[in-house]
């Protein structure tokens, strides 16, 4: 199991704010890199973030999410427990804590400690190359935000060695 | 509800809206599906570099890019004159055979699977995908995992990428394969082709050794006698890749065989006011409504369709499965829309067989990868067969090559009038006194998932389930009751 900080960037290039995952991966890409950690940015889901997800000590997952109950540009964080008010699962779809929940059924070395951060957005459904402009705006603060709390994650991932 | 049918729904696959209307004895009168899928790609395409079109509609969804960008590939290759180098179309072929594979295996255990090995009336909190590795085994589970993360590297390897590939170009692919990638590739091809013999076999052993299972496949609730319709080649033999749209009629005899290019001739849309999806319909037989049979244009494609429209496999073990489906069923054509399932591995095996032949084609290391255009692009059109049916692109550039208009035929679209009446049939068997349960959801779902509709458009979601609504209304049009799931 590798004890590197795994950083997976998710996102839809062609959705308006869906895309958020994508554009701070790449603002942040080169930094996370200097600092020794692992940053991937994906257009992908379910059991394809196993292969990324298999054998990792710590990953951190930085995605889009509407709620509805949070301001635009705002950070929630989500805890993989809190999937399970999403239960039972349907065969329709497998999203990250199916993916989790099947790494653990099949011994696939999930990682230790998962940290999801979703960005609240406005309009994900819209295809679209430009994000709304709320998003936009936060987009410096958003980046700088992120990275606080992978330092902190890396930290405290450094201590339990 | 305009938010509700839109908006939550459009980046999930397989989502819908379903409205039950009752009669007086709460005995469902009429059951109708609604699917909003976005259009939108059309217009987003006008105004851009056609070249960018494979890596463009490639994002429709990240289910099946790989058809869309094969499609729109072989729609260049048309649009600038160009046929690919030999050895650039067995690359093609074959990077297109292993994303059928990996596809179809994601439906036979994880998405289809559920219903028929887990149970279709086993509680809801085991009829997913951890329900199936808990029914077949941890050791089953790995080889499926294992087998689509090979599967998805290989595919990485040649395409670049998995879910938005990069390598078709008119004229070729971008890059070759050496002769060390190859030696893996056909290693991959080997265990490919075991996989998909041992899929056939916990096939065998959980569903049709399951009599109760066999009876609903060949139950009249999921029964249907419509046109069928899909690629094959100049033997009328299964190809995903490449070929002649073929379609049978309901008594399984030919109807027409055509080119690509001819598709404006035998297939026009029909508009409802109570969906956003359009209802492809054979244009020489006409639209006469929800009905099957002869007199009506509705028609199907996907896994069943396919086998229906042809005259056989070009592989010789799916062959075997073809024959073996088909003499179980009763002869062809099979009308049952949940045979879809067992078409579906016979496709498996025909992908793996024909991905095996070639890895194995000293050709397919061949440098000669790409004819470079040279004509001044006008219009194009490509197909190929999607993993849920055929899937037609259609551009019209500038002479520069910019999109002037762009017209996408995707598979589910193709399936969608078929769909509209397996879920009203299957909802006029079940829905009974008003009662409305999650098992009759279940049995509700089943009607369509045979198909393997993919509405979607996104490439991740939380929280990772899928938001389903249905409205059953009485007679006059009141609202008596909502089941939901996952919506607000």
């Amino acid at each position: 199991m590798t004890k590197k900080l795994l950083v997976l960037f998710l996102g839809n290039s062609i959705f308006a704010d869906d895309k958020i995952g994508l554009v701070l991966g790449e603002m942040l890409k080169p930094m996370l890199e200097s600092e020794g950690h692992e940053v991937e940015i994906l257009e992908k889901t379910g059991f394809s973030l196993i292969d990324h997800l298999e054998n990792r000590r710590d990953a951190v997952i930085v995605d889009s999410v509407k709620t509805g109950k949070h301001k635009v540009g705002e950070i929630v964080t989500v805890k993989p427990e809190d999937f399970q008010q999403y239960a039972p699962l349907t065969s329709h779809y497998v999203g990250i804590p199916e993916a989790l929940k099947m790494m653990t059924q099949l011994d696939l070395n999930p990682p230790e400690q998962v940290h999801i951060f979703g960005i609240e957005v406005e309009d994900p459904y819209t295809i679209s190359e430009e994000m709304s402009q709320k998003l936009t705006v936060r987009l410096d603060e958003l980046s700088e935000e992120i990275h606080k709390n992978v330092l902190s994650i890396a930290r405290g991932a450094s201590m339990r060695e | 509800m305009k938010e509700i049918v839109i908006n939550p729904i459009t980046r999930l696959e397989g989502h819908g809206k379903i409205i039950i209307v009752l009669d007086d004895e709460g005995n469902c009168k009429k059951a109708y599906l609604q699917i909003p899928e976005i259009r939108g790609f059309e217009k987003f395409a006008e105004g851009r570099h056609v070249e960018d079109m494979p890596q463009i509609t490639s994002r429709i969804c990240g289910v099946c890019p790989m058809a869309h960008h094969m499609a729109s590939t072989k729609t260049l290759d048309d649009l600038f004159k160009v046929q690919p180098t030999s050895p650039a179309k067995k690359i093609r072929e074959m990077v297109y055979n292993v994303f059928m594979l990996e596809d179809h295996a994601l439906h036979v255990y994880f998405l289809g699977g559920p219903d028929f090995i887990v149970g279709p009336n086993a509680p809801k909190e085991q009829r997913n995908m951890l329900g199936v590795v808990a029914k077949v085994g941890k050791e089953v589970g790995l080889k499926v995992i294992e087998m689509r993360k090979n599967l998805r590297k290989t595919n990485e390897l040649i395409a670049g990428r998995t879910i938005h590939p990069v390598f078709g170009v008119p004229g070729g692919v971008s890059r070759p394969i050496s002769a060390q990638e190859a030696e893996e590739i056909k290693k991959l091809g080997d265990e490919s082709v075991n996989f998909a013999l041992f899929t056939l076999k916990v096939f065998k052993d959980i569903v049709l050794s399951n009599k109760e299972y066999v009876d609903l496949i060949t139950s009249d609730a999921y029964t249907h006698k419509t046109y069928y319709m899909g690629l094959v080649d100049e033997k009328n033999r299964v190809n995903f890749y490449d070929g002649k749209l073929r379609v049978t009629s309901p008594s399984g005899k030919e109807f027409a065989k055509f080119d690509a290019h001819e598709y404006l001739e035998h297939i026009a849309e029909h508009v409802e006011p109570w969906t956003y999806v359009k209802f492809p319909f054979l244009k020489k037989v006409g639209w006469k409504g929800f009905v099957e049979g002869e007199d009506s244009g509705v028609m199907s494609v996907a896994p069943l369709a396919r086998l229906n429209a042809s005259d056989g496999m070009a592989t010789p073990r799916a062959q075997e499965a073809y024959e073996e489906m088909f003499k179980t069923l009763g002869g062809k054509p099979v009308h049952y829309t949940l045979a879809n399932h067992w078409a579906r591995i016979v496709e498996t095996i025909y992908a793996a067989e024909r991905f095996r032949e070639l890895a194995y084609d000293p050709e397919i290391t061949d440098p000669n990868i790409r004819n470079l255009p040279t004509a001044t692009p006008e219009a194009g059109i490509g197909v190929d067969e999607a993993p849920r049916g055929t899937l037609i692109h259609h551009y019209e550039t500038d002479a520069r090559g910019v999109v002037k208009k762009a017209n996408l035929l995707v598979a589910t679209q193709h399936n969608s009038a078929r769909m509209a009446l397996s879920v009203d049939k299957a909802a006029r068997s079940l829905i009974k006194g008003g009662k409305v349960d999650d098992g009759m959801l279940n049995m509700v779902e089943m009607a369509f998932r045979a198909y393997d509709p993919c509405h979607a458009c996104g490439t991740h979601t939380l929280p990772g389930s899928m938001p389903f609504m249905i409205d059953v209304y009485d007679e006059n049009g009141t609202l008596i009751e909502t089941v939901k799931r996952n919506l607000p």
